[in-house]
């Protein structure tokens, strides 16, 4: 229990410190968020500038600042957007499930392709199988998920005219078109992401075969399949779980270009609409949201690992 | 003992030739890609804002290779100067990167302790923030210029270079070398500078490339969603911006930064590759 | 053991290994009948684990073999395709291994790894292979054997691995059981109990038996009868105690004498085999042993030489009778208490 109280805390301090981070950069850097919404608009007096900036709370000091916005997040309450008035947390509601959707989505195709890839590989090694997919993974790896989005939607709805090149219908609403505007912005993301998997769990299903329990398992008459499925990825997937956690932050920070890309409103079409406004109080909660949920991610991973791996479990309780 | 030596030999396969050469051949093709990006335009015919008013987002032909854009100018001239643009960024960047990263990772590794503990946190910090996030928010807050989208971009790096030139500073100084070389009272600035740095340097270059990678990755990011190279400049991204939105009249608008930038950055993986394979996983982008 | 005639449980006949253009185990034959105990000895990269594991058909590529016929009972295990030699593994032929802390998936419990080597041969329940198991785990000596079932290998001691992994190989009661230096990575007093236990429970099953060692005390008190490998060959097999008595091939007088290290250790002489065995590179035609060897001529190197009878044995070397002559002229080496007192508790134990 140790270790998970310590992982949880290293996860608060991380987050706190995100936080700070996320501030100091939006307020301590040069720029006005104020002249910026106004732009150069003529007839501004000073007086009008100081009260948009009262209103905001940008007359305050930095940390008062600070506190109301962190103090805020307890009670659900994230301030309103400098540009639309409308208050953070419904614009973060409305935001939040089509990125969740996206990001589970693609994540969750690249571990359907993966796995059954680097399993299909690790069998023979620097067999054809393994080559061929080794040199996909390699070639997979240099595709920004932008520039697969981009090429998927030329191929499948600029000359096919297979699928939806825009738009986003809640799962809820309609849940077979919701999927089929799906298809692409998942397939654009699992692109760049399932090689890193791929590549990872590959090397060590070579490591779990080359043990000596995996010869036992052989040695008792377990096909190769058996082998390879059950005592090698087994061993395998736990090192590939931690990576995994990586690929999420990865897919987190991909799906903001392809939300933009395929005009889903998650989070990332916010945080650019925030970026190009200057809509401080938007931008903050929304990194600060995806960074936590990056952070959340890699500590319930963690505690998975910790879970499963009876050595590990057994040297820290 | 035979037998343990056939069972270890799964993995670890003898380097095919090609993989020797893949870091010469993707080096040639990378400096081939430079050099057009910044001879090519004087030898086209067009100049990069010359426009064909007659012939606005026309189709690959003879006269322009690639086509036009929405004012007539010619694709692949643009594509080219575009290229100047993006690499110099991405240049900058890896140069900002590897001097911040450098003194940040040496640093760490040689006052150790507390030092070493803050600083490191520090890094994992600032790359728990998903880069292109990060990277909004500080255009956000300074505003897109060129010269910003290269110091932010090198911020964005930084951290990554870090941790790779720790590493290896840690590993040179753990040497009898430099254990000697503090014995014998050398400074240990004349030290680092003689001896450490010029050990490390495979290491630090190493992150450098995959740095540039994702440099060249991050700037288009940014300037598709147009919160990069402002108009009228333009780098691969920002033509891929435009070109996206001419994606149904002029595919080729859109194919021909897309390609240019997949090239680029499937050359400078391939670089690389080696060190990615040895580390398992590749630096966060 | 009856006198019968009885066909072998084991018949290995010219056993021919590669790995990539170089041959690694070079013609081996030996035969084993129901219940008898063969010991493979020699140095490590003679070529015994290669053995074992060519007969499991667990060899790595690029190791595969060339020749040779290995024959189960009636069924001849190189012919088999990989499904039907899995049918055999682990259920007619069983193997423990040298180091049974990496043996075991250390993600299982050791209870559904012996299940699973009971249901992948047999039609039983998983409760019903769990029962199994807990009687088996009982029967080499594990206590509380039906909760550790649900341990993990971490939490066994060595030893206790071993007898997991003991308990694992008798899961569908096999015909051969090989062990592979099954005692190596154990301390000294854990060896003994290992051995022991792996004599009581072949006696009490009529189980066949190799045992790869390069203790000559263990395999002294164990077998029935000794195999001595070099440089990828058998140079020397006869029963135990002709063996013993009158070692035959000047190799097997050498390792004969290396046991005694402990022995000669406090006395201050080290009968050391001068040398190094040659690597599969320098093997050629004629006697691998020459370059070690303190009674070979010219023509040890210039023919290829066949392990032949002699006496009660048979050897690979044309100078046996050379030797024969010159140990008895020189009173020959008194090995015997070396047995008795390595393999002490072993003979306790069989008593």
């Amino acid at each position: 229990m140790k270790f998970v109280a310590r992982r949880v805390a290293v996860s608060v301090v991380m987050l706190i410190a995100i936080s700070i981070l996320i501030f100091i950069v939006l307020r301590a850097l040069p720029g006005d968020p104020v002249i910026a919404r106004l732009g150069t608009a003529p007839g501004i007096t000073s007086a009008t500038l100081a009260r948009l900036r009262a209103e905001a709370g940008l007359d305050q000091p930095l940390f008062a600042q600070y506190w109301t916005w962190v103090s805020g997040i307890f009670h659900g309450n994230l301030g309103d957007s400098y540009f639309t008035q409308t208050s953070v947390s419904s614009l973060i509601q409305q935001s939040f499930p089509p990125t969740l959707e996206v990001t589970i989505l693609s994540i969750a195709l690249a571990v359907a392709v993966a796995v059954p890839a680097a399993a299909t590989a690790a069998r023979r090694p620097g067999g054809w199988v393994d080559r061929i997919v080794t040199a996909l993974s390699s070639a997979g790896m240099a595709f920004p998920p932008f520039i697969a989005g981009i090429l998927l939607l030329l191929i499948l709805s600029v000359r096919l005219h297979l699928l939806p090149a825009r738009g986003y219908t809640p799962l809820l609403e309609n849940p077979g078109e919701n999927l089929i505007q799906m298809v692409q912005p998942a397939i654009a993301l699992a692109i760049s992401v399932a090689p890193l998997l791929l590549r990872h769990l590959r090397n060590g299903l070579g490591d779990a075969l080359a043990t000596s329990y995996a010869r036992t398992a052989e040695g008792k008459g377990a096909s190769l399949s058996r082998v390879v499925w059950v005592h090698a990825l087994r061993n395998a997937s736990l090192p590939s779980f931690t990576m995994l956690g990586l690929v999420f932050g990865y897919t987190l920070g991909g799906s903001v270009i392809i939300e933009y890309m395929f005009g889903i409103s998650g989070l990332g079409s916010l945080a650019i609409n925030a970026a190009f406004h200057r809509d401080y109080a938007v931008l903050q909660s929304v990194v600060l949201l995806v960074s936590a949920l990056f952070i959340l991610v890699n500590l319930v991973i963690d505690l998975l690992v910790w879970r499963l791996d009876p050595r590990m479990r057994s040297s820290n309780v | 003992m035979s037998e343990l030596i056939l069972r270890g030999a799964t993995t670890t396969t003898a380097p095919r030739p090609w993989a020797r050469w893949r870091v010469s051949v993707s080096a040639v093709v990378l400096a081939l890609i430079v050099l057009l990006c910044f001879v090519g335009p004087f030898l086209s015919p067009y100049g990069a804002d010359q426009l064909d008013n007659g012939d606005a987002l026309a189709q690959p032909s003879a006269a322009h290779w690639l086509g036009t854009d929405e004012i007539g100018r010619d694709m692949a001239t643009r594509i080219l100067t575009g290229g100047q643009l993006t690499l110099t960024i991405a240049f900058g960047s890896v140069l900002i990167a590897l001097i911040l990263g450098t003194i940040w990772g040496m640093v760490a590794a040689v006052r150790g302790g507390i030092v070493d503990e803050i600083l490191m946190r520090l890094a994992d910090i600032s790359m728990a923030i998903p880069q292109v996030l990060f990277g909004l928010l500080c255009v956000a807050a300074v505003g897109p210029s060129l010269a910003s989208l290269i110091i932010i971009t090198g911020l964005l790096l930084t951290p990554s270079s870090a941790r790779m030139a720790r590493a290896s500073v840690l590993q040179e100084i753990s040497q009898d070398y430099y254990a000697a070389g503090v014995a014998y009272g050398a400074g240990q600035v004349r030290l680092m500078a003689t001896e450490v740095l010029p050990n490390a340097a495979p290491g630090i270059a190493s992150q450098a490339v995959i740095n540039a990678a994702s440099a060249i990755i991050l700037e288009a990011s940014l300037s598709f969603v147009g919160l990069g190279v402002q108009s009228p400049q333009a780098s691969w991204g920002s033509l891929l911006q435009q070109g996206y939105g001419q994606i149904y009249s002029t595919p080729m608008y859109a194919i021909a930064p897309a390609v240019a930038i997949l090239v680029t950055v499937l050359t400078v993986n391939l670089m690389a590759d080696r060190v990615g394979q040895r580390k398992g996983i590749r630096g966060d982008r | 053991m009856n006198n019968e005639p009885t066909s072998p449980a084991l018949d290995v006949r010219d056993l021919r290994v590669s790995a990539g253009p170089l041959e690694i185990l070079r013609g081996v034959s030996f035969e084993l009948k129901p219940g008898e105990r063969l010991g493979v000895v020699g140095e490590s990269g003679s070529g015994k684990s290669i053995t074992a594991l060519s007969i499991m058909g667990l060899l790595d590529p690029p190791a595969r073999v060339t020749s040779g016929s290995v024959m189960l009972g009636d069924t001849d295990l190189l012919g088999l395709s990989r499904r039907d030699l899995n049918r055999v593994r682990g259920r007619r032929l069983a193997m423990i291994y040298q180091d049974p802390g990496s043996a075991l998936n250390p993600l299982m419990t050791i209870g559904n790894q012996i299940v699973e080597a009971i249901r992948l041969h047999e039609p039983v329940s998983v409760a019903e292979a769990r029962l199994r198991a807990a009687d088996l785990l009982g029967e080499v000596g594990i206590a509380n054997p039906k909760s550790r079932l649900n341990d993990y290998p971490h939490e066994f001691s060595g030893g206790m691995r071993q007898r997991v992994m003991i308990a694992m190989a008798l899961s569908c009661n096999p015909e051969v059981l090989i062990c592979d230096e099954p005692t190596t990575a154990l301390d000294v007093t854990t060896q003994a109990r290992v051995i022991s236990l792996i004599d009581r429970v072949c006696s009490e099953r009529g189980v066949a038996a190799i045992l790869i060692t390069h203790d000559m005390g263990v395999a002294a008190g164990f077998c029935d009868s000794i195999a001595v490998m070099y440089a990828g060959q058998l140079v020397e097999k006869a029963s135990t105690e002709v063996f013993y008595a009158t070692p035959r091939h000047p190799y097997s007088r050498a390792l004969l004498g290396a046991t005694l290290d402990l022995q000669s250790e406090i006395t201050g002489e080290l009968p050391v085999i001068p040398g190094s065995p040659p690597s599969p590179q320098e093997f050629d035609f004629a006697c691998s042993f020459r370059h070690r060897c303190s009674f070979a001529r010219p023509e040890c190197a210039a023919q290829s030489i066949e392990l032949r009878p002699f006496m009660e044995s048979e050897v690979r070397c044309i100078r046996a009778e050379d030797v024969e002559r010159e140990v008895v002229a020189a009173a020959s080496v008194q090995v015997e208490p070396v047995r008795v007192s390595a393999s002490a508790p072993v003979s306790e134990e069989r008593s």
